[in-house]
């Protein structure tokens, strides 16, 4: 047997595939990975701290900038959070249009990932824009009711922050037919692909086992096939009136979790379609007006959590009574399905580091906070 | 393998492994996608939400995107066109709200009595620092700030991004022209509480300086 | 053109020029027109490439520098010239500058060997492809230089990826084009794109065909099989998606390339865009007739009597060429447009497990084709010539069609069934065991 030498390679913090500032510490014996070792803290920025300094409504835009892909679905789990805190009705116009917004989140966020996982294993953006294209139509539609593309800003305690639009209704609309097309194409272009396949089959497996005591979620956790999904889990909102299904892996591998996000987008649009022929009309009032002014919750914790596209994002907040957070806490899903990046990635080659990565979907703001 | 858990209203689906038929059948069907989209970006462009092929770039400097009313960039003040008045009263409800507390606020003092009066001396916003999330505009009692849709604010010279109260001030028929339903829902509501302001200013104090010179000042109310 | 420097020379001037001021006058012109015509292409392909993948992706793509944005590669050429010239104080700069000229230079040698029309090969002798690819090869040597010199470890990985595909991928490329050696009986380039006149069979195998130019050698089993196995070891030899792993820009960020700026990384860039145009130029020249096609060979018939006629002919010879020349372009775009990468040991597995053998069948199919078409009574195989040519042809085609499909569906299984023992699914003992919380 040749005496070979181990080489430690450092992908990032400046790389073009680390989704961010993210560094990597990579054994390698030849092309093979011998251990890892995921550094961040490259964007830290202090959110729990300032967060505690402000007052609970202040904090809302600052959790737009957690996860900036996902804005909505960031609002909507610190919102349920000050909600149960305070004790907080919310009108039930109010909460469809937060599943609406949240799913439309879903659907334009797994787009996306599917783009870049596919950008990872070295296409040349095609997937990627066709995502691309579909956010640019599902932003629009956010613009048009917070005012934002990216950092909507638009829950508030007890409701949303304005009603819709009236144009917003028929866009929708006329959005609900090009989306399934999509998935569609996006799937006959790519799922029976064998490059893809060679690429992703088998490669980055995630045990069940390993995935809970990790305490991975999201499409990562449904991957490695187990059907926990928080929407379903602990229903809040009003997701207990939808049906859908939970679709689930059975390897656990990239290529898993490339198809996971297929599907999700398919039952996101089933969600859609039940949320829109449910909407209530305007006459309930898009937020508690009780809630509109400072927030002074009791003495007391609460935690709040949303199964946002990546995972399980909660925010733990414990009150003192004043109108400031006394402690506040982010569980970021991108963070955590992070930590066993080292073992998904022990023992295969160097350019599938950069494919396990991708399969995860995570974004540093939040990994990073 | 198809095993079912029975969850509440749907149900865990294992998803199904699919392997293309013969070698080469997957990628002729995705080079197939890839040409189809080729085709069609000759053929008409994609405005209508429901198309999903044909350019959907938007050509910047010369298209541009047809803003919501509810587009907010970073905030501005309003006054009256006819009468010049501020309809900011200085009640610093927007300098606490603000998250990166970038919004600072001078209240004005009657120079003869040493009172205040409701109107902002000085209104600074720096833009450089404002991460543009509408609460200002959001609880402003009086109307007053509200949300651009003036987006090229690009500069070289970073002093100028801290925006005094007259960099800030704009008409009211100019946010009207942004967002006219807007506009109209709390039209009736800013006027009246602006009337009551004006009852309380005298003089110059509260006229947008742009204005000062083109309106009459409102005659000075009897001093008690 | 001799004659033409000669007329020019000798009647017009009356210079009484001895001939290799004639030749010398000559390859000077040639050589003039095929550097000023090269760069030319590179901004044209990557102007070409730009835009055709934006529309694939429903882009537009650069419109902006002129009409259409046609001036764009201009533009950036300008930006590289203007731009500083960073070479990493560790590296060994000597050869980080030698590096670039190693690359660039062979591939320009390359070009210098295609007909690009009728009677325009611009140096034509009889061993023309064995010099193509032993001169595409050297520029592998550059390669290293730069990816070691740069002394960064991403450049020399880049580096080692690129010469182990390198070499790998020319075993079947020569390979595949050894079957067509075989079977037109000579390894000049124009000779094998002259054998390829004719309509479906050429003219040699069967001489009664009408000529339209359309005999390519990809219609019979064997040119097919060896124009697949040629392609994909041109997309490795060009570095083109699927086969882009030395400069992988998600892993090893540009590899070898890493450590050059400015004009260094365009002249890295030149190479590349000129390897692949030679790349899709010899394939459209070996497989598909080159310049042949309707109405050249009829042209140059002609212009036995008028002049002008051979010229309109070289003038569509050309146009033929680069048209098909682009074609395989736009497949090498489309292709970009479509696939992730393969992974580098997967790639040599390719290579290796399932071209090499593939095109060796697909000579020993070649030597039966040639056997059964051109043997005969010397060979000791009279019974050959009782079959007409028709019926030699119809056997040569379906004899070497079932060995090419067999050997394909074969190789397809046993490196299929090979790939399916990687690592053990758990798809049938975890799924369930686990109940929603």
């Amino acid at each position: 047997m040749l005496k070979t030498q181990e080489l430690q390679i450092n992908i990032g913090p400046q790389h073009p595939s680390t989704h961010g500032v993210f560094r990597v510490l990579v054994t390698v014996d030849g092309e093979t990975v011998v251990d890892l070792k995921p550094v961040f803290g490259y964007l830290h920025r202090n959110h729990e701290q300032i967060a505690e300094s402000n007052t609970y409504l202040q904090n809302m835009p600052y959790t737009d900038r957690l996860d900036y892909f996902n804005s909505m679905t960031n609002n909507h789990a610190y919102a349920l959070a000050v909600e149960k805190l305070a004790g907080i009705e919310v009108p039930e116009r109010a909460e469809y249009l937060r599943v609406i917004m949240a799913e439309l989140t879903r659907i334009f966020n797994h787009g996306c990932a599917l783009g870049f996982l596919v950008n990872d294993m070295g296409a040349w953006q095609t997937a990627l824009a066709f995502g691309i294209r579909e956010r640019e139509k599902i932003l629009d539609l956010f613009e048009m009711v917070s005012g934002a593309r990216m950092m909507c800003n638009y829950f508030r305690f007890g409701g949303v922050a304005r009603d819709l639009p009236e144009e917003f209704i028929p866009r929708l609309k006329e959005l609900m037919i090009a989306l399934p097309s999509y998935t569609d194409e996006v799937e006959k272009m790519l799922r029976e692909n064998e490059i893809l396949l060679i690429r992703s089959e088998g490669i980055g497996i995630l045990p069940p086992e390993l995935a809970i005591s990790y305490s991975v979620t999201g499409p990562v956790l449904r991957a490695s096939g187990i059907p926990y999904d928080i929407r379903k889990a602990d229903s809040y909102s009003v997701y207990g009136r939808f049906d859908f299904d939970v679709p689930v892996g059975t390897v656990g591998d990239v290529y898993d979790r490339f198809i996971i996000r297929i599907e999700e987008m398919r039952q996101s649009l089933r969600i859609l379609t039940q949320a829109l022929e449910q909407l209530p009309d305007a006459e309930g009032g898009h937020i508690n007006p009780k809630a509109r002014q400072a927030v002074r919750p009791p003495v007391g914790d609460a935690y709040g959590r949303v199964e946002t596209p990546k995972g399980e994002l909660g925010f733990y907040l414990v009150s003192d009574g004043s109108t400031k957070p006394y402690r506040y806490k982010v569980r970021a899903p991108s963070f955590i399905n992070l930590t066993p990046l080292a073992d998904m990635c022990r023992g295969y080659k160097v350019a599938d580091i950069i494919v396990i990565l991708g399969s995860i979907d995570i974004v540093m703001g939040e990994v990073d906070r | 393998m198809t095993v079912k858990i029975e969850i509440q209203r749907g149900s865990a689906v294992p998803l199904s492994r699919r392997h293309p038929k013969f070698l080469g059948q997957g990628m002729l069907k995705g080079m197939e996608v890839v040409l189809d989209h080729w085709f069609k970006s000759f053929g008409p462009k994609l405005e209508n939400f429901s198309q999903t092929a044909g350019i959907f770039t938007t050509e910047y400097p010369e298209e541009r995107l047809k803003l919501a009313e509810a587009y907010r960039n970073l905030p501005i003040l309003l006054y009256d066109d006819e009468t010049g008045q501020e309809l900011c009263t200085s009640c610093l409800q927007c300098e606490k709200i603000c998250p990166p507390q970038v919004i600072h606020i001078t209240q004005t003092k009657d120079p003869s009595t040493g009172k205040l009066v409701l109107a902002a001396a000085e209104f600074i916003i720096e833009y450089d620092a404002c991460m543009g999330c509408g609460l200002c505009a959001e609880v402003c009692p009086f109307d007053s700030i509200k949300m651009d849709h003036h987006y090229e604010l690009s500069t070289a010279d970073h002093a100028s991004l801290t925006m005094h109260k007259a960099d800030l001030l704009r008409p009211v028929s100019y946010y009207q022209s942004l967002a006219p339903t807007f506009w109209e829902q709390t039209k009736e509501n800013a006027y009246k509480k602006l009337q009551n302001t004006v009852k309380r200013r005298s003089g110059l104090l509260g006229i947008a300086p742009s204005m000062v010179g083109k309106v009459q000042p409102p005659e000075t109310k009897p001093a008690e | 053109m001799e004659a033409l420097i000669n007329y020019l020379l000798n009647t017009a001037l009356n210079l009484h020029a001895p001939e290799w001021v004639i030749l010398l006058i000559r390859h000077l012109l040639v050589a003039t027109i095929l550097f000023l015509v090269v760069p030319f292409q590179m901004l044209l392909l990557t102007y070409f490439e730009r835009r055709v993948i934006a529309r694939m992706q429903d882009r537009v793509g650069p419109n902006r520098v002129g009409w259409e944005g046609v001036l764009q590669p201009i533009a950036d050429a300008v930006k590289m010239f203007t731009k500083e010239d960073i070479v990493p104080a560790a590296a060994d700069k000597g050869v980080h500058l030698l590096a670039t000229g190693v690359v660039v230079v062979p591939t320009m040698f390359m070009l210098s060997v295609l007909p690009w029309g009728p009677g325009m090969t611009p140096v034509d002798f009889e061993t023309s492809l064995l010099f193509f690819f032993a001169i595409s090869s050297v520029s592998a040597i550059g390669l290293v230089m730069g990816g070691w010199s740069g002394n960064n470890k991403f450049s020399l990985l880049g580096a080692m990826r690129a010469v182990a595909q390198m070499i790998s991928y020319e075993m079947p490329a020569i390979l595949s084009i050894l079957a067509l050696v075989l079977m037109t009986g000579s390894m000049s380039i124009s000779k094998i794109v002259e054998a390829q006149g004719g309509l479906i069979a050429n003219l040699t195998d069967l001489p009664k065909v009408p000529d339209l130019g359309l005999g390519w050698l990809l219609f019979t089993p064997v040119g097919f099989l060896a124009f697949v196995c040629f392609f994909i070891s041109a997309l490795a030899e060009g570095e083109r998606t699927p086969f882009d792993i030395p400069e992988a820009d998600s892993e090893i960020v540009a590899g070898y390339m890493t450590e050059y700026s400015g004009m260094k990384f365009g002249m890295f860039y030149l190479a590349q865009y000129v390897l692949n145009f030679a790349l899709c130029a010899i394939t459209a020249t070996l497989f598909f007739g080159g310049w042949q096609g309707p109405g050249v060979s009829q042209l140059s018939a002609m212009g036995a009597n008028n002049q002008l006629f051979s010229i309109l002919a070289g003038a569509l010879g050309v146009v033929y060429l680069l048209l098909k020349t682009y074609f395989f372009f736009f497949t090498m775009v489309w292709i970009r447009g479509a696939f992730p990468r393969l992974r580098i040991d997967q790639l040599m597995g390719l290579g290796w497990k399932f071209l090499l053998p593939l095109t060796l069948v697909n000579i020993f199919s070649a030597a039966i084709w040639a056997a059964c078409i051109h043997w005969g009574p010397e060979q000791g195989l009279a019974f050959l010539s009782a079959f007409g040519p028709w019926k030699r042809w119809a056997i040569a085609f379906l004899s070497t069609l079932v060995i090419n499909l067999l050997a394909a569906t074969l190789l397809v299984r046993i490196n299929s069934s090979a790939e399916s023992s990687m690592p053990k699914l758990v798809e049938d003992q975890k799924f369930g065991a686990v109940t929603l919380p």
